[in-house]
């Protein structure tokens, strides 16, 4: 599922993520397609648990003790799971960077912001001078709207959407090609939900970085994202543009997500019935099934394929003719 | 750029030192009651029948103790604050002069052992923390344990027996060789030589010096090895340590500016929480290696029953520890900005 | 009661075996010291305090195993008596101890205000004071009262730990008192011993059992301290601490085994509990889970990060500092 023939910044493909249980491995992401080219916004939506957060760790090589990835992974060009943690480590911050949800608990309390830059600067680049980083680190800081002389505060000095620019100045004063945006509003006001929403924009139109923004919100994507993919039970089930995928929703779920959206002139709310599956054990066939108001008996069964829809892809057997489907037969 | 928030620190200690005087008053008046209530009086109680009955009626006047009890207590915290401690019963000496005499001996073990424990704990601690539940954290761990439930006095006397006794390289107990005082400057024997250039003081303080700080040492380090790991553990768990290495940030900078770093902030805390520790088991070194500090005057104190002494010294303990804290208190506050607020 | 022991089952099969071993351990270690103290009178081979038909002084044999003392004490039977006392006096100072200081805290805690400023102010001062010599003070002070023996030892001790409750069960007990059951209990009209008594207690009571083990340790620590000092029970109970301080001179003079075993009883003992207190923490305490993968969700790893101030090592359940098991030899 590629976007419209643009440069791959961030290339997946048949993407794995487990994790080590006592009870065997659990597989948060199982086997997703991403890309995504310079200056565009793709928004990555599921419920919580969905497994969208292991996919922007994994994507940075930040998979904790015990957990694993494969398949292909390309960021930049570079196929990051044949570097060695040395080489991924330089990666990180200077190629991709990842912008977490919580703020607040970001950044080191005992140093100053100005100190972080600098740190971050020499470490991937140890020709830069100290005032040569703080340079960068005031420009990039007046950029997103933190003002310079403050650099040299603590970062409980700062609310949390101070901070969290700091987090995004951190994110992109080396230029990397590709941000990834976990949850990065989750944590703060609304008002200041829409100006960190509004920057992240502004990375991907001024500055042709690549941005993937992870999120439950389906309004932040609608506003900020010019593609959608959507993700359930570790599968993305549909992608493509944001004004397809949200007015013409093709799978089930993205359909119950999107009716599920309030608006000012709703009357009824509306929810999905039922809950998501345990990853340990998801559902055979369809991993939805069992709360899609379309199920038919191929889906209990078998999984369905990934189907051209428009411009984008949805996985669902409602969009496949009737006379392709196969014989039932229990997937893997 | 305006530089941060240093102004604040002279703030913080105004509100600390406030709490200086209840926390002080609750304490004195605690250790006057408690060595009151009890039914007689304190010299009868001490002397007894070593002396007759117009002796110590006469020494009982000089005392102050035919007075009303709440006189007594108006006139022990009027002495306490011009530093003067009483006089001991037995001794018949001010006890602020003992306290001159042997604090710097306790001084000297002390800071002896707390070098060791900061040695011992923050070294074993950090290391099991980084390699958590492999069989160097597990053997760290048990270590630290042994360290902590063995009794000071208990493993004085075994570290006595090996080294003193069957080995001969150390002695089993005193301060130092007799006749081989450095000059006094500061009151340490080893610094006092150190600064004079007198080896041979040098040598024979450090000789008499190892086994009691070794001891001590030892036993506090076990408990920071606890304490040190722990907050090694959840210092590395941080969202910022995450955050730090999601920047690229290299992995020997990842541990030891922001893990260690922070977990090392507690640390001053720990150290000054640890400290009243470290005075009550140096009453117990002392009195296993006769080191002449003010512990062992304590423990004479009691084998004695001088009730006008144990008050004395405990006076000072309550004074001394409350001047401390207040200390630890500040280097903490100087040490992690978000305190001082 | 049910759902209760469901939930302790769950968090034992959720465990990291490593807890679980060292909870296992320290059972293991603390039942045999307690079959020891049960049994002494038939487990010992002599009496408490026989000195008939004992040689002096004599190293390990087959006769005595430990060797006897200066006072022609047989040591294995004094460690073994030793047992028992070790458990009496504890086990009451650390149940006056809970009793004191678990009300003064739900009180403190809930009332607020002026009666808890001074009650933390006095707890604290307690608290930084050293414990060892607290105990000292105020076994001193009991002597000319009621003289030495259990009671005295035991209340000495309590006195140590009496701030460790009120401060843990205090905290806990603010936080709890915010939730909103409480908040609609009062609402409907509780009165306020009940809203302490049913809704705020059984909350609170969780930490109580890792402080409690910790406690114990200590407190074998602190009464053998009081009894190297002389300040322990009335001589010539067997007491640990002080057969130990009997046994400086003996050591002098290259007698090992007068000190070594009483040493060692107290060195397994203190091991034993404290091996169950930091079992059970590690257990019960969230801070300190391994990142574990919840069912469903891609674990998030790490929390707020900063660093709780454990002294004596007792991560409280509740954030905000939580006086530990510390303080004394």
């Amino acid at each position: 599922m590629t976007g419209p023939g643009v440069a791959a910044v961030l290339d997946v493909r048949d993407l794995r993520v487990w994790y080590a249980t006592p009870r065997g491995p659990l597989l948060a992401v199982d086997g997703i397609d991403l890309s995504l080219g310079a200056g565009e916004c793709l928004g990555l939506v599921g419920e919580s648990g969905c497994g969208k957060s292991s996919l922007g760790r994994a994507i940075l090589g930040l998979l904790p003790e015990g957990a694993g990835c494969d398949g292909v992974l390309s960021v930049a060009g570079v196929a990051v799971m044949s570097l060695s943690p040395h080489e991924r480590r330089e990666l990180r911050g200077e190629q991709v960077s990842l912008i977490f949800q919580e703020p607040m608990s970001r950044l080191d309390p005992l140093m100053r912001v100005e100190d972080h830059f600098v740190e971050m600067i020499t470490a991937h680049r140890p020709e830069v001078s100290k005032q040569e980083a703080r340079r960068m680190c005031y420009e990039t800081l007046a950029s997103l709207g933190v003002p310079p002389r403050r650099a040299s505060q603590y970062p409980h000095e700062f609310s949390g959407g101070m901070r969290q620019r700091i987090m995004i100045g951190l994110g992109i004063v080396l230029r990397p090609r590709l941000v990834v945006a976990d949850e990065p509003t989750t944590a703060l006001d609304t008002l200041v939900q829409a100006q960190i929403l509004e920057i992240l924009r502004g990375l991907a139109d001024d500055q042709g970085i690549a941005v993937l923004l992870i999120t439950h919100n389906i309004g932040a994507v609608a506003e900020t994202c010019d593609r959608v993919a959507v993700m359930y039970a570790a599968k993305i089930v549909e992608v493509g543009s944001v004004d397809q995928v949200l007015s013409r929703p093709g799978h089930p779920y993205t359909q119950g997500l999107v009716a599920s959206v309030i608006h000012l002139q709703s009357e009824t709310l509306s929810s999905i019935p039922g809950s998501p599956p345990d990853l340990a054990d998801p559902p055979a066939g369809c991993r939805f099934h069992p709360r899609c108001p379309h199920v038919m008996d191929v889906c209990r069964t078998t999984e369905p394929p990934p189907v051209a829809v428009g411009d984008g892809t949805v996985a669902c057997w409602l969009h496949v003719p009737v006379g392709s489907h196969p014989a039932p037969h229990p997937s893997g | 750029m305006a530089r941060g928030s240093g102004g604040s620190l002279a703030r913080y200690f105004m509100a600390r030192l406030a709490l200086v005087v209840p926390m002080l008053l609750i304490l004195l008046t605690a250790t006057f009651l408690l060595l009151r209530v009890a039914p007689g009086d304190p010299v009868t109680a001490t002397l007894g029948d070593r002396v007759s009955e117009a002796r110590a009626d006469a020494i009982r006047r000089s005392l102050g103790l035919n007075r009303p009890l709440w006189r007594q207590y108006v006139d022990y915290l009027g002495r306490v604050v011009h530093g003067d401690f009483g006089r001991a019963i037995t001794t018949n000496r001010p006890i602020r002069s003992t306290i001159a005499e042997r604090f710097p001996a306790t001084l000297e073990l002390t800071l002896a052992a707390l070098i060791v424990a900061v040695i011992v704990g923050v070294g074993i601690g950090a290391l099991s923390a980084r390699y958590r539940d492999t069989t160097l954290d597990i053997g760290g761990r048990i270590f630290g344990i042994l360290l902590y439930a063995a009794p000071i006095f208990w493993l004085g006397i075994m570290l006595q027996l090996l080294f003193a006794v069957k080995l001969g390289w150390f002695p089993t107990g005193g301060r130092i060789a007799p006749f081989t005082e450095p000059r006094s400057i500061t009151g340490l024997y080893t610094v006092d030589a150190l600064l004079t250039r007198n080896w041979g003081s040098l040598t024979s303080s450090v000789r008499y010096l190892t086994l009691p700080a070794l001891t001590l040492g030892l036993a506090i380090g076990g408990i920071f090895i606890r304490l040190v790991r722990v907050n090694m553990i959840q210092t590395l768990k941080a969202d910022y340590v995450e955050a730090a290495r999601a920047r690229g940030v290299p992995e020997r900078l990842v541990l030891f500016r922001h893990a260690f770093r922070n977990a090392l902030v507690p640390v001053v805390t720990i150290v000054g929480l640890q400290f009243a520790l470290l005075l009550s088991g140096a009453v117990l070194t002392e009195t296993t290696f006769t080191w002449p500090g003010i512990g062992l005057s304590l423990f004479q104190f009691l084998q004695d029953r001088d009730y006008i002494g144990v008050q004395g010294l405990v006076t000072f303990y309550a004074v001394f520890v409350v001047v401390v804290s207040l200390l630890i208190d500040l280097a903490s506050a100087w040490v992690d900005p978000r305190i001082r607020y | 009661m049910t759902s209760r022991r469901r939930r302790l089952r769950a968090l034992w099969a959720s465990a990291h075996p490593t807890a679980r071993r060292i909870i296992v351990a320290g059972a293991v270690i603390t039942l045999l010291f307690l079959v020891l103290a049960l049994a002494a009178p038939l487990l010992a081979p002599y009496g408490e305090a026989q000195f008939q038909g004992i040689p002096q002084l004599q190293a390990p044999s087959a006769a005595h195993p430990f060797g006897t003392t200066n006072l022609r004490y047989d040591v294995a039977s004094r460690v073994i008596y030793g047992t028992r006392l070790a458990f009496e006096v504890v086990a009451l100072s650390t149940i006056v101890a809970m009793f004191v200081g678990v009300p003064l805290g739900l009180v403190a805690g809930y009332s607020g205000r002026r009666l808890d400023r001074l009650l933390v102010m006095i707890t604290d001062a307690m608290y930084a004071f050293p414990s060892l010599l607290l105990a000292i003070v105020v076994a001193f002070g009991l002597r000319r009262w009621v003289g030495q023996g259990v009671p005295a030892a035991a209340l000495s001790i309590s006195v140590i730990y009496i701030p460790q409750y009120f401060r843990v069960v205090r905290n806990h007990t603010f936080s709890v008192r915010e939730e909103s059951f409480v908040e609609a209990a009062r609402a409907l009209g509780a009165r306020r011993s009940t809203v302490i008594g049913r809704y705020i207690l059984p909350n609170v009571i969780q930490s109580v059992p890792v402080i409690f083990t910790l406690n114990a340790a200590d407190a074998i620590l602190t009464l053998a301290a009081l009894g190297f000092l002389g300040y322990g029970v009335r001589v010539p109970a067997a007491e640990w601490g002080y057969d130990i301080s009997k046994a400086i001179s003996d050591a002098a003079n290259g007698f090992w085994w007068t000190a070594l075993f009483p040493g060692l009883a107290i060195l397994g003992l203190t091991t034993g509990l404290t091996l169950l207190g930091e079992g059970i923490n590690d257990l019960v305490n969230p801070l300190l889970r391994r990142r574990g993968v919840r069912r469903g969700v891609a674990g998030r790893p790490g929390a707020s990060g900063a660093p709780a101030v454990l002294p004596g090592g007792i991560p409280g359940e509740v954030p905000g500092d939580v006086p530990g098991g510390e303080g004394v030899r």
